[in-house]
């Protein structure tokens, strides 16, 4: 896996990318956990996720939670089929704002 | 109806070894050409049920799970095997999706994606789980 935090004036975005499971999830957590602290919208950008797991779904879940208990902002932007896929077994693609991109997410 | 042996695979209990289970199950999948929907589906629940037997069987101990792969006309039969403390089968459920928390959605996948869930002890020592998925 890959994660990469793109930081701008009023959001950020964290890019996973590759396969997020279960040896990898912390880390991914720790990415998105440590933005909502700080920002006022966190983005994910799941464009390049080819497999994500239960325990990295569970990282997002918390980012939501999290944001939501904050009062700030929490988006998903360009979901790929393949974390759509878990992101739907889950029936948790109604529950997470998910934009097309950022500016999407910006404006939604 | 009997299942005609595909393969067995072995691998230590150890998260960093799901990747390698997943693309061994892919290259079992394309092998027979199943249906690329359903061939990720079976990777998802058979991923999910690899991390519940390292998180929740072994707890950080090392182990070996064993995966028997298994097909006929009509189903295909996945056989997987811990050599872990037997495990309270009664504390294995499902998540209600309408709850919306971190964890425990691995169960739900395994009983979405496949046909029949069955989790047993072994008398010895170790967990058997086995699950069936119905193929047209």
């Amino acid at each position: 896996m890959e994660c990469k935090i793109e930081k701008k004036e009023q959001h950020s975005i964290v890019t996973l990318a590759g396969e997020v499971d279960l040896h990898c999830s912390a880390e991914a957590r720790k990415s998105i956990l440590s933005q909502i602290s700080e920002m006022k919208h966190v983005m994910v950008d799941l464009s390049q996720v080819k497999y994500i797991d239960s325990s990295a779904i569970a990282s997002l879940v918390e980012g939501i939670q999290m944001a939501k208990h904050a009062n700030l902002k929490f988006s998903l932007i360009s979901v790929s089929n393949e974390a759509m896929q878990v992101l739907k077994l889950a029936r948790l693609d109604k529950v997470f704002s998910i934009f097309s991109n950022e500016d999407e997410a910006l404006t939604g | 109806m009997s299942f005609s042996n595909l393969k067995i695979l072995e691998f230590d209990a150890e998260a960093i070894n799901l990747k390698a289970i997943r693309e061994n199950l892919r290259g079992i999948f394309s092998e027979q050409n199943i249906d690329k929907n359903i061939a990720d589906e079976m990777v998802i629940a058979l991923n999910e049920a690899c991390m519940n037997i390292i998180q929740h069987a072994y707890k950080g101990a090392a182990g070996k799970i064993q995966i028997k792969i298994e097909k006929n006309a009509t189903q295909w039969r996945f056989e997987l095997i811990d050599f872990a403390p037997a495990v309270d089968i009664k504390s294995i459920k499902a998540k209600d999706l309408a709850e919306v928390r971190p964890g425990g959605l691995g169960v739900n996948f395994i009983y979405q994606i496949m046909d029949s869930v069955d989790y047993q002890n072994i008398a010895e020592s170790g967990n058997r789980l086995v699950l069936i998925k119905k193929i047209s």
